[in-house]
């Protein structure tokens, strides 16, 4: 028998339909069986009969159309030789339980009867260590019990997620912590020990750089002949592009972190910072690890009180609720330069406080330190205030303060070792401040703060 | 005082069955948890309570609190300003109709093919092209993301125009800035919500642009003109300060007295309002609109000493904006300004050269001031810029020197809250015709417009005519590869 591929495949694809009727119909004839145990009945005979016989055409269909199916490459060999001779001996255990009851007739003795009892139990047996395998070639072994509550938790199977939470990019590994999640997501299910398509395994760092059928996989410093880069990167209705079969592509952020890990050298160990990553690089990674969701985004705080903010309302604030729920407040007070806000207000509503503008307000340095208890800060504007570094001690309480407006402020560069050391500060502004320019040491900048100081720095 | 009272009409009698004006956007914005009107009022946050009428709080954390449209009126050319194409310049002055399919221009005067007159340049670290037409823009290209495949659904420019504003290419349907307004109210109360700068052109389609639709009348923008009088009245006309107060006073006690024996109705608290808001505005405005506690820095990074007049004109709202921004506006869009002779806007269907270079001209340091001004001040963090037409142009000439109308490809870009900087999105086909990849339409837009102000766009809805009217209509996707 010669199809052309193409049509042997689609007609292969009915197999995993076809499948379920000798399953359905050998449980069923089990059922029967069990009723027909201690009471004999001619009808329920009668009926096993065609179902016996049922499963076993059934059977050969599936089988028919799993070996034209089988043709089509992929499948862990193992496995599909396993399931090939199940799924033959379902049919032809079938076929010998429905000759004894052909030969029994409408005789009431059972043929055989042994040969019958060992055929329809190891019938059943072959069917379900059959489907099972089945099952394992189409969603990969482990597929079955990879959320099981006993399974063990600190598998590091193929199916078993090897991402950890990364709390700081510094500790972040570039290819354990970032390429191997990304294949893991959308490349995995089909390239794993025991579906390997293509000959292509993407679940050790070996087997990635080596390659599958199409040839090397990953070529260290070199794009243009990796494979696994340019099947991502090819357009999406390409014949060669992958993730095939309308499986999800993947976003240009996960193909610019292959593309740089594989720029780099495709080194195995290296920590993230180890490449120098640029600020844009430094961004990409940032969000790729949710690092920048960390902040705000999933605080919730407890419902404020009524009266604190009634208070804060009635001393010249502005109180804007930031989101609909997480009571997460945003307080605002715009002295414009003449009038001075009352500072001890605000620890009433320290646990929501996120956001504070206290633009030209006239503050001064004694002041700032009623800001201390404010260590839900997110975001402070002191910008146009008569204070200088010396009113900044209190920083290190706020962990969280991620942007400090200090525009038009005394502050000079003896606050900078203060103010870089501070663990979750993003964007620092300092123009129009005492800082020069030309005394700032940039070594100790790090590459996560964007320090925003006077124009030029702002135009490359 | 019994000459003032009256019966009810009918129409208000109905109107005491329903509820009153302040909980129209509650009825938007959690009309699913809250099913009928009273459950509204007693299901108030007890928090929003305390507020007062302040603006509603947006479903997730907002990345941008403001935005400024900066609104290039007329259509200005992709090929020529953000989307270079080489192809143009290998065949210039070729049949296009050989090259391939077009479809009917406005005015069908299709002519060869034509190359920019301007070369593009590299900028910034990721190194965006950008024309020569935008040299102080270009130096910000690296807080641009910078989409290069737009689409618009209409060809012509009010229809277009309404398209770009309301969402919809018919007139009558609620501007984004009331939208915007409509959903998290203006964070200054002395100042309306949404404002128009008026740099001298009224786009096509006139003031129905910038209005409210069906929404209330207090989320329509409101108009400043460049000049002495940015607002008409905004000087009070009484000399003695203490008769305006109280005539007004009066005025709002026979008022509040008419809306207790209605128990509440729309139009009266919006006139209410309205007339408090005039009064504040009254000082507020000569406030805003003085320039003098700027420093000369500042107002030369603007470009206000240009010996171009329509670049000062611009520079102004600029600045203008800024300023308001920092007063706590939600919607702030900027019109072109009127920069005279021969060239109508953007629209260059001939001249393309002597009309681009002067409308570039007059707003490219403004522009580029305004985005270094706002990232000083650390407002750009808060703060999405929109440059964007209604639709692009052709790349072939109408006539000899100009271009049509195109509404399949167009570029624009955004910067601040939220903004990707140094990204560029989508491609068009090698003549700059047609977008081949990622299409970006107006409804996504909006979207993205709102969702950076925290909103969801399928949740923002107005209850009219028996149908919840959105912004994006039933269309509109998020473009998340240009947010940070």
């Amino acid at each position: 028998m010669q199809l052309n591929p193409e049509f042997s495949l689609f007609v292969g694809r009915f197999h995993p339909l076809l499948v379920h009727l000798p399953i359905g119909l050998l449980s069923f004839a089990l059922v029967l069986h069990l009723i027909q145990w201690k009471k004999k009945s001619a009808r329920l005979t009668e009926a096993l009969t065609i179902l016996w016989l049922l499963a076993a055409v059934s059977g050969g269909l599936s089988i028919l159309t799993g070996w034209l199916l089988s043709s089509g490459d992929g499948y862990e060999t193992e496995t599909l030789e396993r399931h090939k001779i199940g799924g033959i001996l379902v049919a032809v255990l079938s076929l010998v339980v429905f000759i004894t009851y052909l030969i029994q007739g409408k005789s009431q003795r059972a043929a055989f009867p042994i040969l019958r009892l060992t055929g329809i139990v190891s019938a059943i047996g072959a069917m379900i260590l059959t489907g099972h395998w089945g099952g394992a070639l189409t969603h990969g072994g482990s597929y079955l019990t990879e959320y099981s509550p006993f399974a063990a938790s600190d598998s590091t199977g193929p199916a078993g997620s090897t991402a950890r939470q990364i709390r700081e990019l510094d500790s972040a590994y570039l290819f354990e912590d970032a390429v191997l999640p990304i294949l893991q997501a959308k490349c995995v299910s089909c390239h794993n020990e025991e579906k390997t398509k293509g000959e292509y395994l993407l679940t050790s760092h070996t087997a990635i750089l080596k390659g599958g059928k199409s040839g090397a996989g990953v070529v260290p410093g070199n794009l243009a002949t990796s494979e696994l880069y340019r099947r991502i990167s090819l357009p999406e209705d390409h014949k060669e592009f992958m993730p095939t079969d309308g499986k999800t592509p993947l976003t240009e952020e996960q193909k610019a972190i292959l593309e740089w890990w594989i720029e780099t050298g495709a080194h195995q160990q290296q920590r993230v910072t180890a490449f120098t990553p640029n600020a844009k690089q430094r961004d990409e990674l940032v969000r790729f690890f949710g690092l920048d969701q960390q902040a705000v985004a999933g605080y919730v705080a407890p419902a404020p009180d009524p009266s604190a903010i009634n208070a804060l309302l009635n001393n010249g604030y502005q109180v804007n609720l930031l989101t609909r729920t997480g009571n997460l407040l945003e307080v605002k007070f715009n002295g414009k330069g003449s009038s001075r806000p009352d500072l001890s207000l605000l620890v009433a509503v320290k646990q929501q406080l996120v956001w504070l503008q206290l633009e030209n307000c006239q503050l001064e340095d004694a002041d700032l330190t009623a800001l201390a208890p404010l260590t839900s800060l997110f975001k402070l504007n002191l910008n146009r205030n008569p204070i200088s570094e010396k009113g900044l001690t209190f920083l290190p309480a706020l962990t969280k303060l991620e942007y400090l407006n200090l525009y038009g402020t005394q502050v000079s560069e003896a606050g900078l070792p203060l103010l870089t050391s501070l663990p979750a500060l993003k964007k620092l502004y300092l123009w129009e401040s005492k800082v020069d320019q030309t005394k700032i040491d940039s070594s100790k900048l790090t590459g996560k703060l964007e320090l925003v100081l006077a124009l030029d720095t702002l135009v490359p | 005082m019994n000459q003032f009272q009256r019966p009810l009409s009918r129409r208000e009698m109905l109107g005491i069955c329903k509820c009153g004006f302040g909980s129209l956007a509650m009825l938007g914005m959690f009309g699913s948890l809250l099913p009928s009107c009273s459950g509204v009022e007693a299901g108030k946050n007890q928090l929003l309570d305390h507020l007062g009428a302040g603006p509603i709080p947006p479903g997730f954390v907002p990345r941008a609190k403001n935005i400024i449209f900066l609104y290039m009126d007329g259509g200005i050319s992709q090929v020529d300003s953000f989307d270079p194409k080489p192809r143009l310049a290998k065949e210039n002055g070729e049949d296009p109709a050989k090259k391939f399919k077009m479809d009917a221009t406005q005015f069908g005067d299709v002519g060869k093919i034509l190359k920019s007159p301007w070369q593009f340049n590299r900028y910034g670290e990721s190194g965006m092209e950008i024309s020569e037409l935008f040299p102080h823009i270009g130096t910000c290209a690296d807080e641009l993301a910078l989409i290069r495949s737009m689409v618009s659904n209409f060809p012509e420019h009010t229809n277009a125009n309404y398209f770009l504003h309301t969402g919809s290419g018919l007139q009558g349907r609620p501007s984004m800035g009331a939208w915007v307004n409509y959903g998290l109210g203006s964070e200054n109360s002395n100042l309306p919500g949404y404002v128009v700068l008026d740099g001298g052109l009224i786009p096509p389609g006139g003031l129905d642009n910038f209005k409210n639709g069906f929404l209330p009348a207090a989320y329509q923008a409101s108009l400043l003109r460049a000049g002495a009088e940015p607002l008409a009245n905004i000087k009070p006309l009484d000399s003695i300060a203490g008769i305006q107060e109280e005539k007004l006073a009066f005025l709002k006690k026979r008022d509040q007295h008419l809306l207790q024996s209605l128990d509440g109705n729309d139009a009266i608290e919006a006139a209410i309002s309205n007339y408090e808001l005039a009064y504040k505005m009254q000082s507020s405005i000569p406030e805003l609109t003085e320039f003098k506690e700027e420093s000369e820095a500042t107002k030369k990074l603007y470009g206000l000493d240009s010996p171009d007049p329509n670049t000062r004109n611009y520079a102004a709202q600029c600045l203008l904006a800024r300023r308001l921004v920092e007063r706590g506006v939600r919607f702030i869009e900027l019109t072109c300004p009127d920069i005279g002779g021969n060239a109508d806007r953007w629209d260059q269907h001939s001249n393309l050269k002597d009309g681009h270079e002067r409308n570039a001209h007059a707003v490219d340091q403004p522009i580029a001031g305004l985005l270094k001004d706002l990232k000083l001040r650390g407002l750009l963090d808060e703060t999405l810029v929109v440059f964007s037409g209604e639709f692009g142009r052709t790349p072939f000439a109408q006539g000899t020197d100009g271009r049509d109308h195109n509404p399949s490809a167009f570029s624009m870009w955004m910067a601040g809250a939220g903004i990707k900087g140094g990204t560029i999105y989508g491609t068009t086909d090698e003549y700059g015709y047609r977008v081949v990849d990622k299409p970006v339409t107006i409804h996504d837009l909006h979207a993205t417009m709102l969702h950076l102000m925290g909103v969801d766009h399928k949740q923002l809805t107005f209850r009219f005519g028996g149908r919840d009217f959105r912004l994006t209509d039933v269309h509109g996707n998020i473009v998340k590869d240009i947010l940070a």
